[in-house]
């Protein structure tokens, strides 16, 4: 091998080592800023789910109309079925998670279908993923038709919303 | 023999500034590259921001709600953009702000299926003015937001918005019955039974409920005069398209509801199933802005007849 092949072989070497440099940085800085972009997108989601927990009583499919942060659970239960039946409102709310459970007064354990309901407690109306972290939570009344009071009847709850994931 | 008038070049410096071209040149379109989606990034983020913010500007259980302002850091160009597609239509906003004297590059559209904006297709300010009102056909069907950068002057305008705008202190909306005394470059919305102004840029006809804007005419009930007003007539008639298939939905949602009371107190409102499935097919079957007069018919109807119940009421008045 001349003199001349060498130094070209050199060259490459060289080039090889700074292309595997640059490569490596624009990795490290990748893997950060995506990082970084990941907890962005997360916390954005999560104030997201935060406001709509907050409003979610006065959203119409939700709201119980004769008081503020009320919710009827009479039309919730319909909405159950809707989801669940005709998918109409998929995706209508950026949430993998969105239940409401019954406090006070004890009733029996259970998930509210339109058989059992109103004796259960809870009532999940999105559930997308099992890996839903910890949801955001705010008290509301949750209102609805009692026959035997012929009348409308108030109960303690809560409702639980949780954003959705980063796929 | 060497040639004195040459330059000479040995391989290795020819091939050195070869690629050090080729490196620098990859340098920096890399990095313009990271500029520019690093931007496009902080565009997006800012477009998700304005769309957490408008969430508690909706109205809960009042009537109408108002701001005094969504103030950005610099100057902003806020696209809207409306789509009637699928089960409730879209609403996307884009946002693109001033970095030294160029405008960037749009972020990503920030898509939401629950939200009704009524704005220009483009505005461009530094803060903008935002109104929610309640949509009811004849119960709740949605939080409206009017969002305005622009000065208006409303004249002649019907009592009850002069009203509201003088009630809610609604910024950039000045209220007047002399056109003399409107700001210089503010956009006129004129009452045509009171003042057919030739300067009008915007035509309010109380009577026929209608709006007529950049030459075409649209029709409002209740609230909707001010998406009317101050959102681009396309915009306008798809959101009300998207108001529709939502009254459509709900009616649908009350309707098993009515069913679901039916079956626990002896038929007890039974009776607004009817006119529900009625207002469900109008609602969803709209086309035009033109229609709504014949929905509202409907939903007066509806009301009167939930109005005469005592009991089991599906929603409040």
């Amino acid at each position: 091998m001349d003199k001349g092949q060498t130094k070209i072989q050199e060259m490459a070497f060289v080039l090889i080592a700074i292309i595997i440099f640059f490569a490596m940085v624009a990795l490290v800085y990748f893997s950060i800023r995506l990082s970084s972009l990941r907890e962005d997108v997360t916390i954005q989601r999560e104030q997201d789910a935060k406001e709509t927990a907050r409003k979610l009583a006065d959203i119409p499919e939700f709201s119980w109309a004769d008081c503020s942060n009320c919710i009827d659970m009479d039309k919730v239960i319909m909405l159950k079925e809707r989801i669940g039946e005709r998918g109409t409102y998929k995706n209508f709310w950026d949430l993998d998670y969105l239940a409401i459970e019954r406090i006070y007064p004890n009733r029996t354990t259970g998930e509210c279908t339109s058989s059992n309901y109103p004796d259960c407690t809870t009532l999940v109306l999105i559930n997308n993923t099992n890996n839903y972290g910890s949801p955001v939570s705010a008290f509301v009344a949750l209102c609805g038709f009692d026959a035997a009071y012929s009348g409308i009847k108030c109960e303690l709850g809560k409702i639980y919303a949780s954003a959705r994931a980063i796929e | 023999m060497k040639n004195k008038r040459g330059i000479e070049f040995s391989f290795g410096w020819l091939f050195a500034l070869v690629v050090g071209a080729a490196i620098i040149f990859l340098a920096i379109y890399a990095a313009v590259k990271f500029i520019g989606s690093e931007q496009n990034v902080q565009e997006t983020e800012a477009a998700k921001q304005l769309d957490i913010i408008l969430t508690p500007i909706e109205t809960g259980y009042e009537e109408a709600k108002a701001v005094d302002s969504i103030e950005f850091p610099a100057v902003t160009r806020i696209y809207s953009n409306c789509s009637s597609e699928g089960n409730f239509g879209e609403q996307s906003i884009r946002i693109s702000t001033l970095f030294g004297q160029k405008w960037q590059e749009q972020g990503l559209p920030i898509t939401s299926y629950n939200k009704y904006i009524f704005s220009p297709d483009v505005m461009q300010a530094k803060n903008i003015y935002v109104l929610s009102k309640q949509f009811k056909m004849p119960f709740k069907v949605a939080n409206m937001l009017f969002i305005w950068s622009d000065k208006y002057c409303f004249i002649g305008m019907p009592a009850e918005i002069e009203k509201e705008v003088t009630d809610l202190n609604l910024k950039n909306i000045n209220v007047t019955s002399n056109p003399d005394t409107c700001d210089a470059g503010s956009k006129k919305v004129c009452n045509v039974l009171n003042y057919d102004l030739p300067g009008c840029d915007i035509f309010v006809n109380p009577n026929a409920k209608s709006v007529v804007k950049s030459g075409k005419i649209v029709y409002y009930e209740g609230g909707l005069i001010y998406g009317a007003i101050f959102s681009e007539p396309e915009v306008y008639e798809c959101q009300v398209k998207r108001l529709m298939k939502r009254t459509s939905e709900l009616a649908l949602l009350y309707k098993d509801k009515s069913g679901l009371i039916a079956t626990k107190s002896d038929g007890c409102s039974s009776n607004l199933q009817g006119d529900l499935t009625g207002l469900a097919s109008a609602g969803g079957q709209i086309t035009s802005s033109i229609e709504l007069r014949t929905i509202n018919f409907i939903a007066e109807s509806l009301s009167s007849s939930h109005e005469q119940m005592t009991d089991c009421k599906l929603w409040g008045d």
